[in-house]
């Protein structure tokens, strides 16, 4: 549907840009790559009009991320991390190239999409509970069903002592709680989260990680998960994905083939340590060739 | 007892302001009709009360600074909203708003008079137009001022045009809006009193005070005619003040 824009035969253009030209990626064949797909990414392309002319943020993303997987996207500043799940959130079109979750291509706000910010975003007016209750009296959900669902929410990220407590009465980590129970609020099948914890301290930050991974486990959900931290990136993902400088390219798919559930006390061994290692390796590797 | 201690300097103030004008009464041996005594005039005032002449003033004052708080206020958060999203209609508006503003009010209510007449439309009119410049400016202000993530939030959530202006605008620009209302009623008064003057009528506490000064020749009861006006634009005020408090006081952080 989007190939009209430009008239470009934009498979032969995305086709020598592939990661496997960069003859970086391993061998990702999983049994699990051949079930049905939630989200899937084809050849997505996406710029952007400054003022000193377009910049080019993604080149040729192809991507698939199946049912109930967890996906850490990794890569430099400015590799289009953000960009790409703003696409996938259908909060910006793609210049060329599809975005579908389970075959039906995405739009703008997305009822199958929860999206968790950098920040919070939460509403300073409204009460956490209310706050957590906004998408669904979007949708004209009745005021006491609204806050039941919200209430079993804030459950979810412990919270519910905090119910009735405004933003600026919260710290950091407990309205990043609020903005993932938010999140879950519409039932989402694929939560799409933007570096989610990086305000957060590294102590905090460590049992947001455990957390998300049990509110996963108790969620059905698909989680896109966007970092600048490589042990959390190995913690929680069932997959890696790094990028490249922008224009950003998937450089490198890297399986994370550890048990769940996962422990905190495991980040140190070894197969963690060596997963945490080739990441890097990659990261520098894009490094080189953009210096 | 806290109320007590949160009331002892209003009172505390109120006093010295009129024990220093009982002073300069004294000390300048001023007769009454230059400067009466504070206890002259606050016998005027109860007189004036208690015996119906001061009522139907103030509710004819008061009817022009309501319908006009409306109208202008009204009209101006529209505008105010207007102005904010529309680079258009800044463009097309703003000039004619600062010129309209520039111009004193007390040079164009003569004409507003005249186009209107001596009745209620001129003075809600004069009212409104005063009002206005504020209440449009705060609410412009207030709303471009609201944080584009919520709005990119909104969005995400797909929330219709009139949910994002009901949910996000309104309230993340409400103490904006207050701010420019804090302004607005006070000048709403002063509106009302011009208005009286320049197409005057039978009732109103500006034609009292006309008529205090000039036919009457009571100068207390022009003075009390003068604090009943401070009173109205104070309690006015005041009004505004509870209504931010009740509004926006518990989610604001004050630290």
């Amino acid at each position: 549907m989007e190939e009209g824009r430009r008239g470009l035969p934009r498979l032969d253009l995305c086709a020598s840009r592939s990661p496997a030209a960069f003859a970086l990626s391993p061998a990702v064949e999983r049994p699990e790559d051949h079930r049905l797909a939630t989200i899937r990414l084809n050849d997505v392309t996406r710029s952007f009009q400054l003022p000193a002319g377009r910049l080019n943020v993604l080149d040729c993303v192809t991507l698939s991320v199946a049912q109930r997987e967890v996906v850490a996207v990794i890569g430099p500043n400015g590799s289009g991390k953000s960009t790409l799940l703003r696409l996938i959130g259908g909060l910006i079109p793609p210049d060329t190239g599809t975005i579908s979750i389970d075959d039906q291509p995405v739009s703008e706000g997305d009822p199958r999409v929860g999206l968790v910010f950098q920040e919070p975003r939460l509403l300073p007016w409204r009460r956490a509970v209310d706050n957590v209750a906004f998408p669904l009296q979007l949708v004209g959900m009745s005021r006491q069903e609204r806050r039941l669902r919200a209430m079993e929410l804030l459950e979810l990220v412990g919270m519910t002592d905090f119910a009735d407590a405004y933003p600026h009465q919260l710290s950091g980590g407990m309205r990043q709680r609020v903005a993932i129970a938010r999140a879950l609020a519409r039932h989402p099948s694929v939560l799409l989260m933007d570096e989610p914890f990086s305000a957060l301290d590294a102590l905090t930050r460590e049992r947001f990680n455990l957390e998300l991974l049990s509110l996963w486990q108790r969620t059905a959900t698909t989680i896109v998960l966007v970092t600048h931290s490589i042990p959390e990136a190995v913690f929680l993902a069932d997959r890696v994905i790094v990028l490249s400088p922008r224009p950003g390219r998937v450089v490198a798919e890297l399986p994370v083939e550890l048990p769940r559930p996962r422990r905190l006390e495991a980040v140190d061994e070894a197969a963690y340590s060596s997963i945490a290692a080739s990441i890097r390796s990659y990261l520098a590797e894009t490094d080189a060739t953009a210096a | 007892m806290r109320l007590l201690r949160s009331l002892a300097p209003i009172v505390g103030a109120a006093a010295v302001f009129l024990i220093g004008w009982r002073l300069v009464v004294v000390l300048g041996d001023y007769p009454a009709f230059i400067l009466p005594p504070p206890e002259q005039v606050a016998a005027r005032l109860a007189r004036a009360l208690a015996d119906g002449t001061l009522v139907p003033h103030i509710s004819a004052t008061l009817t022009a600074v309501g319908l006009g708080l409306l109208v202008g206020a009204g009209l101006a958060l529209v505008a105010g909203y207007l102005l904010a999203r529309s680079g258009l209609a800044e463009r097309l508006l703003s000039p004619y708003l600062v010129a309209a503003q520039a111009t004193p009010i007390l040079a164009l209510a003569p004409l507003i008079a005249l186009w209107f007449g001596a009745g209620l439309a001129s003075k809600v009119v004069i009212c409104a137009l005063i009002v206005f410049f504020p209440v449009a400016v705060a609410t412009m202000v207030g709303i471009r001022s609201v944080d584009a993530r919520l709005l990119e939030l909104g969005r995400s959530l797909r929330a219709s045009r009139w949910q994002i202006f009901r949910h996000l605008e309104l309230p993340a620009a409400t103490p904006q809006i207050l701010g420019g209302m804090r302004v607005g009623v006070t000048l709403s008064v002063v509106g009302a009193i011009v208005a009286e003057w320049a197409a005057p009528g039978e009732r109103g506490l500006g034609m009292l005070v006309l008529l205090a000064r000039g036919s009457l020749f009571d100068i207390p009861l022009m003075f009390a005619t003068l604090i009943t006006i401070a009173l109205i634009g104070v309690a006015l005020y005041l009004v505004v003040v509870v209504v931010e408090r009740r509004l926006v006081g518990a989610w604001r952080s004050h630290s």
